[in-house]
């Protein structure tokens, strides 16, 4: 267990970086367009051509809320206050949605599919190391070729492979979310969306599984012969302990501490994928409602996105750095 | 040193080499400019080599059916079948007379062999019509598109206008292509064309039938086709002189080149080579722009150490938080709608070495913290040798290795970035890349329509797997030899 300071320090460190993160996105999308590009940020939070389809009112709470007409260090004060409120403007697309119900509807999809995208990656990759570590032959071999080739394939061209393999040419799963979701009486409510969810779910996910179990696998194959290689592991085998109980006990143990840290650094990435794979798959997810807004030009959606991925992949690396601490005792006591 | 005997390691630079040699040559390779070649031949064209496969041997290539325009020597006259014949015997007064003129003695500024057909002036009383006919064979199945047509000039002052119809006979109809009042003008050639995908053209043989494709009802069979050019000469005074040249029928192919056309006819191959160099260019510029900051920071960190080292790492940490791609975008999204003019690719090279040092600069520090430990370090500094100078001369010079490895890993993660960012559609307009065809193929591939257009699709995916790939194996050697951490024990 570790010591409760750690914990605090990770937390506040957590914090700042979120804050920091914030600060990045008003430097981006107020301090620079105004001082260097000559943009008015009023634009970023109000469509251009407002005047036609956001009534008066709207425009004046986003206004007031965000300061929108004054010196920039009201704007500042009062852009941290909306923030910490997840108030986050209202979409430029038509129905002005307000942003935040955008996220909550999109984000739960991501997190679902990245997160279980890096345990399984973890998991299989940490086994099939373990095993190549282990038998160094020809699965070795074997193994370490199949994380080359798919490290360095091209995630959309993955996932456009299988797209065209099984949804146009098999018909096993839909083209887009969309098409999974609505049935001639409407949308799929309760258990039917969530299975029809999972369903289209599953070939973005098997794309960004693909590009994601190599690093693991040479991570654990790598650590686990140097491990394997150390006295403790001779002196246990000397002493008769099975076989079995060495390679759980002590060799993969102590294997496992890069792929926890890998974890955490791979987050950043997997969202980075998350976004293409969702991107060529139309899943509607984070990613995907990203790459739509962008190309809509839809500034405050954009932001908003923008802030959740960094926060998520902030609030990522914490867990990760916990359950480190939990795993690894020489952090406990820094 | 070890990595030269290493396979793995050959084959990853042979595949470089490859790609370089490609991307350097390029123009060579292919005549055509991949930004502007449109229309080289039909769209979602195979490529030649692939008529060896039965569903795609009776693919028509770009054939040009009249050759040489037609009239190329006075033996050619013989392949055309004129109306009212060639008649020199009974009196010249009343027979209209076809011979072949040579390109000197062509009028106006035409350098073109034509026909002269003479039309005498009794004859003139009353409207004439001729008929001039060739025979082609078409052995393909049906094509998407042809055009056809035809030079004229009317030596005749008094007339004004021509009407002139061209049509085709053959098994699957006859149809008439056009149908056409033409200004005359006795000094300059007038050009008669049609376009099978033209909406003239589509008026004319299918008038209920507004979205048919001609080109394939014109020509639905194998077999003799005949094509037919009619001239009706008003009434004139004194006798008319037509010139006729440049006659064309020209199919536009479903088979083009080594790797076919995308959807506006452009060549795959061309695109493809070219794309070589946008790649390889852009990984290689990225990547050094990034292992240049990375440096820059690590060394910094893991030299001075201390209080220098931890926010340098802090910052390093925070900034690793935020994902490449989404920042990648916003930035692009925000420098585009302002009014700031830069070019994408350069933009696009500059953004991405700028976001990816943090990895790296770890990995940097690392080994400048224990190389500031060596003993001769040690001793450089207690000899008073300026920092910066210990760094030039001690430091640097031993993270060449490391440097190398991490390039080696840094390169493929431009390139597969850029080819991202090229999917999803942020590309210069004028600038071809792997990644773009790739964009630009997706709507064909999943549409049931078009069928997988493998040609298409397969060599730029493949290409960006190679050469990644590549990188990464030979960045895997420089590790085993230069990353001490990563050094394998037996």
């Amino acid at each position: 267990m570790p010591e409760l300071g750690y914990i605090l320090r990770r937390l506040g460190y957590a914090i700042l970086t979120i804050f920091i993160i914030a600060n990045i996105n008003f430097l981006i999308f107020q301090l620079i367009p105004q001082g260097l590009l000559n943009i008015n940020p009023v634009y970023f939070f109000i469509p251009a051509s407002a005047g036609s389809s956001w009534p008066p009112s709207l425009i004046l709470q986003v206004e007031s809320t965000l300061g929108l007409n004054q010196p920039w260090d009201v704007r500042y004060l009062k852009y941290i206050e909306a923030m910490f409120t997840a108030h986050f403007g209202y979409s430029f697309q038509a129905g002005h949605q307000p942003v935040s119900q955008i996220l909550e509807e999109y984000a739960p999809r991501t997190i679902l599919l990245i997160s279980t995208v890096l345990i399984a990656s973890a998991v299989a990759g940490s086994l099939l190391g373990a095993k190549a570590a282990i038998n160094r032959g020809r699965l070795d071999k074997f193994l370490q070729l199949t994380s080359f080739s798919t490290f360095s394939l091209p995630d959309f061209w993955i996932g456009l492979m299988l797209l065209f393999l099984l949804s146009v040419k098999f018909h096993l799963f839909p083209i887009s979310l969309s098409t999974a979701e609505t049935t001639p009486n409407g949308s799929y409510t309760g258990i039917n969306y969530v299975t029809h969810l999972l369903w289209a779910m599953t070939l973005p996910w098997v794309t960004l599984f693909i590009v994601t179990f190599g690093s693991y696998l040479v991570i654990v194959r790598n650590t686990m012969i140097n491990v394997l290689a150390e006295d403790y592991i001779r002196m246990a085998k000397v002493r008769g302990i099975p076989n079995r109980l060495i390679l759980s006990k002590y060799a993969m143990r102590n294997s496992i501490l890069p792929v926890i840290s890998t974890l955490g650094i791979q987050l950043a990435k997997t969202l980075t994928g998350a976004v293409i794979a969702e991107t060529v798959f139309s899943f509607q997810g984070l990613g995907y409602t990203l790459f739509v807004s962008i190309e809509n030009q839809d500034f405050p959606t954009v932001q908003a996105i923008f802030f959740i991925v960094a926060v998520l992949v902030v609030l990522g690396n914490l867990l990760v750095d916990i359950t480190y601490s939990f795993i690894d005792p020489r952090i406990r006591f820094r | 040193m070890k990595i030269l005997k290493n396979k793995t390691a050959l084959t990853g630079f042979g595949i470089i080499l490859f790609f370089s040699i490609m991307a350097v040559i390029a123009p060579l390779l292919t005549p055509e400019n991949p930004v502007n070649s449109i229309g080289l031949a039909s769209p979602l064209s195979v490529p030649e080599w692939a008529t060896v496969f039965p569903q795609y041997r009776s693919l028509p290539p770009n054939t040009q059916y009249i050759h040489g325009g037609g009239f190329t020597s006075e033996t050619e006259l013989n392949s055309w079948r004129f109306s009212p014949a060639n008649n020199t015997l009974t009196d010249s007064n009343m027979s209209i007379h076809y011979s072949w003129v040579n390109p000197s003695a062509s009028p106006s500024n035409l350098n073109e062999p034509s026909l002269k057909i003479v039309v005498p002036s009794p004859m003139n009383m009353e409207e004439t019509t001729l008929t001039l006919s060739t025979e082609f064979t078409y052995k393909y199945s049906p094509p998407h598109r042809f055009i056809t047509g035809f030079e004229l000039l009317v030596a005749n002052t008094t007339t004004t206008q021509i009407r002139v119809t061209i049509t085709i006979a053959g098994p699957s109809g006859n149809y008439t292509l056009l149908q056409q009042t033409v200004p005359t003008n006795a000094n300059t050639w007038i050009r008669v064309s049609a376009d099978s995908a033209s909406e003239q053209m589509i008026q004319q043989v299918t008038p209920n039938n507004p979205l048919a494709q001609v080109a394939p009802i014109v020509l639905g069979r194998v077999g003799n086709y005949t094509l037919s050019l009619t001239l009706m000469l008003p009434k004139a005074t004194g006798s008319t002189v037509v010139y006729v040249s440049s006659v064309s029928f020209y199919v536009y192919g479903s088979v083009y080149g080594v790797l076919g056309t995308d959807d506006q006819g452009r060549s795959v191959w061309s695109q493809f080579v070219y794309g070589a160099r946008t790649s390889l260019e852009v990984g290689l510029l990225a990547a050094l722009l990034t292992i240049a900051l990375a440096t820059l920071v690590g060394v910094s960190a893991g030299y001075y150490a201390g209080f220098v080292d931890e926010t340098l790492m802090r910052i390093n940490d925070i900034l690793l938080s935020i994902p490449v791609l989404p920042l990648l975008l916003v930035l692009i999204l925000v420098i585009d709608i302002s009014s700031v003019k830069v070019d994408l690719n350069n933009l696009i090279i500059l953004l991405i070495g700028l976001l990816g040092w943090q990895v790296y600069a770890r990995a940097i520090r690392s080994q400048s913290l224990s190389l500031r430990e060596r003993v001769y370090v040690q001793a450089a500094r207690t000899l008073g040798v300026r920092p910066r100078v210990i760094i030039r001369r001690h430091i640097i010079p031993h993270l060449t290795g490391l440097i190398f490895a991490l390039l080696a890993q840094a390169v493929p993660t431009a390139i597969l970035l850029q080819a991202a960012l090229a999917y999803l559609g942020f590309f210069d307009p004028n600038i071809f890349s792997w990644g773009r065809m790739l964009g630009e193929a997706q709507a064909y591939v999943v549409s049931p329509v078009s069928g997988f257009v493998w040609w298409w699709f397969l060599p730029p995916g493949i290409a960006i797997a190679l050469v990644s790939m590549a990188f990464i194996l030979i960045g895997n050697a420089l590790n085993e030899e230069f990353n001490p951490k990563l050094q394998e024990r037996t």
